[in-house]
């Protein structure tokens, strides 16, 4: 098998066209179904700065995959460059473990890094020609015998009824990790508290015991309700009140005149008095 | 007491004219609601001392404290007094400019020619009724003689002398026109008829109208033949749609001569008048009959056949025509009294013409302006006078108002007398009066002014004007708009319910005589006669009930005769709880005479019945199914009832919207292949509460459940179909079984975690428990606990709307087959929520969740546990209070479903508050309370609201004063978020906000959801052109059309994703439904199921997998559909829709059609591309373009939906 794609490689190499360039990056069409093609870019990666010097080298950037990207699929794509370590998407980062029924589809236009176990395999890929790629992961690793065959990603409705078998689990298995995870929990509580206890008599660096309060008070402000006494004041007696509150009852008609005078201004701008 | 001082001696120095006012007022204050507020400008001190003034403004320096001018002060004190507020005040002279105008001067000139025609027109010596015709007819005239015509052997007389005087009266002297858009504006010339034309006994049996006709028919023959001179074309018309009297009117030629007047949409109105005592008044007193009727009569007493036959409608024709002058010398008189006089009846004819009264013989201003100059003369029963020459026309006008809606017409008549009594003499005395349905009676005491109103039509009138009195006096808000700006007279957005009948002719079998003399035809009389009957049969169930008919108002040729075809639409405001009532209980056996009364009304359809209470009564029952779609048929089915057997209209001349229209869309397609036993919310609502009593009774629980809140809209009584029961395994066609959501609540305990991680795992722990409490304790019940982790990530939720919140829940599924989805709410999941927003600095992050996450986590959490049953609750209850609303929600949601929004472009909620807001809004029209109003109305909000400038607040309670939210901070708060983003260019808070206590913010709009610019103006669009529809569909009625309005356009569309049917588990819900392509699953014989026992069938899974809205998360979280930054919007009709619609966003469109739009080349483009082959050079470098890989995407598309995509369509 491994023979075959080697000679086929040789061959190829002087026929082909090399891939094309967009910017830095290098071109890669993959054919969805028959008739329509996707682009993925690639280049090699080269961040700076970084301390893993020897690793950047095996890594290459593919940028613009199809929503559906799993490892299985870049794999197959780069299955003639040479065994890949390693693949981290930018977009997802899945704390669940997926499977081939339970993945996300990646948002449209997103990348991922991909890491070549040799140097070798970086510089097949950044010589890879034109010619047909059918974008699929119906694909054995041949490096790695061993490992449990992968399945093939599940689509539409058949993938949804695993996902719905998936969201109800054996009652008692949740059960039972409901409990492990609340036994674990409240262990983790009680070691806290017992930190806590500790700590509380213990002479820190500086000689010193933390005092901490058993429960906490809450901070009761002291209420505002004072009653301050006010002093009783005689309105509208002397004549200057009665001045000053008539002066500022002026004033607020007028300002509520003005107000109103450019509610005015405004509707007649929205043409509103057209009754009809 | 210092006020009174000040006036005091302000009275005695008497300097200016606000003095005068001052003490005018005085006397009135206390029936006006003026604002008492402190006399600001009247405090000498403050006028006489200016150098102390010019000091302080030194000091001050602002110029609201400057010292005002004499004029200010009258100006503002004026508006504080005199008007409501000064916004009020500026608003009437904004609409007085805008409304008055005068006539261009060419009319002048036109007029004078009018009256030289007038005088030149030759007499005609006395010559018999033959003659006349005959000679008329030569010129083309036909005599617009009222019915009955005369006979041929009439004896009668006809001669011409030209009128003994022309002047012009109406608006045009008065200066009271008013602009109208689509109406001509009338200038009426008053041709006095000279006395001798007449003799003595003229006024019996119609011939003073057959003279008045022939009057009038010559003078159209000399218009006619100085047409072209003059560039005037006369035509006849009736006179405030009074058939006995026909009137001339001239309108322009449109010959485009100079002359032509038609380009100043002018018409001149001629109008033949008797001059004072031509008739003796006495023998045209209401109860006197002036049409002597011989045959079949029976009758031999005089008196009795008199009074029995009295033609106070007739009589009032002719006392109107000879009291004419004098009523507008009245009226001219207290004009130049009262400074306002001329404003107000213009805003009275603005506000009559916005309710389309005035035109047709209804309540028209020349009435009210002779009620408000009688106002300022005395009062009703010799009170003093309401009104004083002073106030302003806000002032006028709301008095009027305000009196004329309060008097009781039914008790009295009002007499315009300087007494406001009766005249002494008895023919003219109260009772005779009371003849009338309405009687309002000219100053001489003799003349109804109102003799053809009918009782339904002032007490039509007398609720407009009691409303609006009601909203000027509104002192928070300001209703100007709802008062003068606003069409009242829509028929579609009026009635609950509408009934139009379009007959040639109706033959009411009480229109025989002696009873039909007094009405000139049939159609007046069956005008007058339906809202009798409809009040006296549908009782409690009418609340108003209005005639419309619009034929007098049209002119006719000369040589025509009026077209008599008569369409009547009957509009009824109903009561929504009453008209659901099929049973009118009449009274009971031993009242014979009320049984008699009874009988009469409803005739073979009356019965006596036994009652369960024991009672033997009269009654008439129409039957229903008991679902509320055939409860609310009655009203309907009683006044089909009543029109054909007391109108003699056959029914299949009536039709009615009631709503029943609409009925058929929210019946299922697909019913008779899937088991719908339930045809109302009954079955699960009584199951839902039995399931709640039972949380809340279980004691073996670690904590015991405190409250259970139904979250549904199935449990709200809005869900589009009746929640129905799973059906079991019987039925081949599969369909989905929905949930319904609830969300339980513990009694609060300090032994919960403290933290969020573990708190999820504790609701899983009670989930158990409680799943197999309910099991044992609920026999044939299911309990599943649900967990799907897969929507939440480390950084992000992919899944809008989804967490681990929602995505965790117990599946109860009852004995009856109804699955309720049950999640723990818990008040501390939000506290540590916000901590993890924003970490205190002493606590350590100990979740597994980024910020982001949490604040999206958060933002569910609002909305799962407080909002949703929030609302729910309110609209459960406000539901419960308006029984239409519930089939006005579901209707008006169907709706917007099938115009694929509903839930992809707006969320569920959205339609069911705006409902909620159209029953709750004070407007012009009473509240909804008919499915065809409610949804009609709906649609109205969505077109009419200020959506921009105003928030839609829903007041379901009242505002809580301790949470310091009310209208004003929730207004305040929306500005503030409409001026924040202005300033950016867009829409702050989206374009519906709506709003409520409970969320003052307006948060129901989920991400990428289309609270935007683009979507909402579509719905506009779309509601606008749906009222439209409605309202042609009056004019010309076919059922069928009513599916037009829930067919989606697509033309928005730019493609379509066609689904696989058989994969649509809500197939059975399409409009379009067709049993072949329905999902259906392979039955298994039961002898032959062992096998396969455990393992359910792959189309059996649909039961409980809704295939579309999983694909529809996916191509969401793939970036493909979603807000405008996303590729494309996306539309469905969730409601077993057969396909998406896919709209590419503004952002990929190029401006020429044919060209794709090309990008820069970058890393996070956020879209599949393409490499253009175009490239764009920047100095040196080489800048790389893109296209949008739109058949990658497509393809991709596919690929994400497998089975489920059918195919592409391109629109």
């Amino acid at each position: 098998m491994i023979k075959n794609f080697k000679n086929t490689l040789k061959t190829e190499d002087t026929n082909l066209i090399p891939l094309e360039k967009l910017g830095d990056y290098l071109i890669l069409p993959v054919n969805l179904n028959k008739e329509v093609e996707h682009f993925i870019y690639f280049k090699k990666h080269n961040k700076k700065n970084s301390e893993k010097n020897n690793k950047l080298s095996k890594t290459i950037f593919l940028l613009n995959l199809p929503v559906d990207t799993s490892k299985q699929h870049l794999c197959r794509l780069f299955r003639k460059c040479g065994q890949i370590d390693n693949i981290i998407f930018n977009s997802k980062e899945s704390s669940i473990e997926s499977n081939n029924f339970n993945w996300l589809p990646l948002s449209s236009g997103s990348s991922c890094h991909l890491t070549f176990v040799t140097e070798e395999g970086i510089e097949k890929a950044l010589d890879m020609k034109q010619r047909l790629r059918v974008w699929s992961d119906d694909f054995k690793d041949p490096f790695n015998d061993n490992e449990e065959q992968v399945q093939p990603q599940l689509y539409g409705f058949t993938k949804y009824i695993e996902l719905f078998k998936s969201s109800k689990p054996s009652q008692n298995i949740l059960q039972k990790n409901v409990e492990i995870y609340l036994k674990a929990f409240d262990e983790l509580q009680a070691e806290k508290k017992l930190n806590l206890q500790a700590k509380k008599n213990l002479p820190d660096e500086d000689g010193f015991i933390t005092v901490v309060s058993k429960s906490k008070q809450k901070m009761e402000t002291k209420s505002d309700n004072k009653k301050l006494k006010k002093k009783k004041e005689l309105v509208d007696f002397y004549r200057f009140q009665m001045r000053d509150t008539k002066r500022q009852q002026l004033a607020d008609l007028r300002t509520k005149f003005e107000q109103d005078k450019k509610k005015i201004e405004i509707l007649k701008k929205a043409r509103k008095f057209k009754p009809y | 007491m210092k006020r009174t001082a000040n006036k005091k001696e302000l009275k005695s120095s008497k300097k200016h004219k606000s003095i005068k006012d001052d003490t005018k007022l005085e006397s009135t204050e206390k029936e006006i609601a003026l604002d008492e507020e402190v006399d600001v400008f009247s405090d000498e001190d403050f006028i006489e001392q200016p150098n102390f003034e010019n000091e302080r403004q030194t000091v001050v320096g602002d110029s609201k404290f400057r010292p005002p001018t004499a004029e200010e002060m009258l100006m503002l004190k004026d508006t504080m007094q005199l008007y409501k507020s000064s916004l009020f005040r500026f608003q009437i002279e904004e609409l007085l400019k805008e409304v008055q105008f005068d006539f261009p001067k060419m009319i002048e000139s036109t007029l004078h020619e009018v009256k030289s025609t007038l005088d030149s027109i030759e007499s005609v010596s006395e010559c018999s009724l033959a003659d006349i015709i005959s000679s008329l007819g030569v010129s083309d005239i036909k005599i617009p003689f009222p019915e009955p015509k005369p006979s041929t052997h009439n004896q009668l007389k006809f001669s011409f002398i030209k009128p003994s005087k022309i002047f012009i009266v109406g608006g045009y002297l008065l200066k009271s026109n008013v602009k109208s858009k689509n109406e001509e504006k009338n200038i009426d010339v008053a041709i006095q008829m000279p006395e001798n034309l007449f003799q003595e006994k003229d006024y019996l049996n119609h011939r003073y109208f057959y003279k008045r006709s022939v009057y009038l028919a010559v003078v159209a023959r000399e218009f006619n033949k100085n047409s072209n001179k003059l560039s005037l074309k006369a035509e006849f018309q009736y006179f405030n749609g009074d058939e006995l009297r026909p009137i001339l009117i001239l309108r322009g030629s449109k010959d485009n001569s100079l002359k032509d007047i038609s380009k100043t949409n002018t018409i001149i109105r001629i109008l033949p008048l008797l001059p004072e005592n031509v008739f003796n008044l006495k023998k045209l007193s209401p109860n006197k009959s002036c049409i002597r009727y011989t045959e079949n009569d029976t009758l031999n007493n005089k008196e009795e056949n008199n009074n029995r036959c009295s033609t106070p409608r007739y009589n009032t024709s002719i006392l109107q025509d000879m009291g004419f002058v004098s009523h507008l010398n009245y009226l001219h008189v207290n004009q130049k009294k009262c400074q306002a006089f001329r404003e107000t009846v213009i805003l009275a004819k603005v506000w009559l013409k916005q309710r389309g009264y005035g035109t047709n013989g209804d309540f028209n201003s020349f009435i009210f302006s002779m009620c408000m100059a009688w106002l300022l003369n005395s009062g009703p029963n010799g009170a003093e006078r309401r009104l004083m020459s002073t106030y302003s026309s806000f002032q006028l006008f709301k008095l009027t108002m305000e009196f004329l809606g309060n008097h009781d017409f039914e008790a009295s008549p009002l007499f315009l007398t300087k007494n406001g009594c009766p005249i002494s003499d008895t023919d003219f005395s109260k009772a005779n009066f009371s003849l009338y349905d309405v009687a309002i009676v000219d100053p001489s005491g003799r003349i109804n002014l109102a003799g053809h109103l009918s009782t339904s039509q002032i007490l039509e009138f007398q609720e407009s004007a009691k409303q609006t009195v009601r909203f000027l006096n509104d002192k928070n808000d300001d209703k100007f708009d709802l008062i003068f700006l606003k069409k009242v007279n829509v028929l579609h957005l009026e009635f609950d319910q509408l009934i139009k009948i379009d007959t040639e002719t109706c033959k009411p079998p009480a229109f025989i005589p002696p009873y039909s003399l007094d009405y000139s035809s049939s159609t007046q009389f069956t005008a007058s006669l339906i809202p009798k009957k409809l009040t006296a049969g549908l009782g409690t169930r009418l609340l108003q009930c209005s005639v419309r008919n619009s034929i007098h108002k049209k002119s006719w040729a000369l040589d025509a005769t009026p077209k008599m075809h008569s369409t009547f639409y009957v509009g009824l405001k109903i009561d929504q709880e009453n008209s659901l009532r099929g049973v009118e209980y009449g009274p009971s056996a031993e009242k014979i005479k009320d049984v008699k009364a009874f009988k009469e009304l409803w005739e073979s359809k009356s019965e006596l019945r036994r009652f369960k209470d024991g009672s033997i009564i009269e009654s008439v029952v129409f039957e229903n199914d008991g679902t509320f779609e055939g409860r609310s048929m009655t009203v309907s089915k009683m006044a089909i009832h009543l029109i054909t057997l007391h109108c003699g209209i056959a029914a299949r001349d009536i039709i009615i919207w009631s709503g029943a229209q609409f009925f058929p869309f929210l019946s299922l397609p697909g019913k008779s292949d899937v088991l719908l036993p339930n045809k109302s919310f009954k079955s699960v609502m009584d199951v839902f509460n039995s399931f709640q009593k039972k949380l809340k009774n279980y004691t073996t629980l670690p904590l015991n459940i405190s409250t259970v809140q139904p979250c549904s809209p199935g449990l709200r009584y809005t869900s589009i179909f009746y929640p129905q029961p799973d059906n079991g395994n019987q039925m081949e066609i599969v369909k989905l079984d929905e949930a319904l959501e609830v969300n339980l609540e513990f009694e609060s305990s300090a032994r919960w975690p403290d933290d969020f991680d573990a708190i999820q795992e504790m609701k899983l722990a009670f989930y158990l428990h409680l799943g197999k409490t309910i099991t044992d304790d609920w026999e044939g019940s299911k309990a599943t606990v649900s967990v799907n982790d897969r929507t939440q990530f480390n950084n992000t939720i992919q899944f809008i709307g989804r967490s681990i919140l929602t995505e965790r829940f117990l599946d109860v599924k009852s004995p009856e087959g109804y699955t309720f989805r049950c999640r723990i709410k818990y008040e501390r999941e939000e506290l540590l929520l916000e901590q993890l927003i924003n970490p205190l600095p002493s606590i350590k992050q100990a979740s597994t969740f980024g910020i982001a996450t949490a604040k999206q986590t958060l933002q569910i959490y609002k909305h799962l546990f407080k909002l949703t049953p929030y609302y729910s609750y309110q609209i459960q209850q406000f539901c419960l209070r308006n029984p239409c609303l519930s089939f006005t929600i579901r209707l008006f949601k169907r709706w917007l479903s099938s115009h694929l929004f509903l839930n992809c472009q707006i969320p569920e909620i959205v339609p069911e508050l705006l409902c909620c807001r159209a029953f709750m809004e004070d407007n012009v029209w009473s509240k909804p309370s008919s499915v065809f109003s409610g949804f009609i109305r709906v649609l109205h909000l969505i077109t009419n609201f200020d959506w921009e400038n105003v928030p839609c607040i829903l007041e379901f309670e009242d505002f809580d004063n301790n949470s310091g939210i009310n209208v004003d901070t929730i207004v305040e708060g929306f500005k503030g978020i409409r001026s924040n983003s202005s300033e950016k260019g867009g829409i702050g808070g989206g374009f519906f906000f709506i709003a409520s206590m409970a969320d003052p913010k307006c948060s129901i709009w989920e991400k990428g959801m289309g609270n935007n610019f683009d979507i909402v103006s579509r719905l506009i669009t779309i509601s606008k052109a749906c009222l439209k529809h409605v309202n042609s569909w009056f004019e010309n009625a076919e059922a069928s059309d009513f599916a037009k309005m829930f067919l989606p356009a697509t033309n928005f569309i730019d493609i379509k994703v066609n689904l696989n049917k058989s994969l649509i588990p809500k197939y059975y819900e399409n409009f379009f439904y067709k049993k072949t392509f329905a999902p259906k699953k392979k039955i298994t014989f039961k002898n032959l199921s062992n096998s396969t026992e455990g393992k359910l069938d792959k189309m059996e899974y649909l039961k409980y997998v809704d295939p579309v809205e999983v694909f529809f998360d996916e191509i969401r979280t793939a970036n493909f559909i979603g807000d405008e930054s996303k590729i494309f919007s996306m539309f469905y009709d969730f409601c077993g829709g057969d396909y998406f619609g896919l709209k590419l966003n503004k952002k990929f469109r190029n401006e020429v059609q044919e060209e794709r739009k090309d990008f820069d080349f970058k890393v996070n483009l956020g879209f599949s591309s393409i490499p253009a082959a175009k490239k764009e050079m920047k100095g040196n470098k080489i800048l790389p373009k893109v296209y949008l890989n739109f058949e990658g995407i497509l393809a991709e598309i596919k690929k994400l939906g497998d089975d489920l995509v059918e195919g592409f369509e391109y629109l």
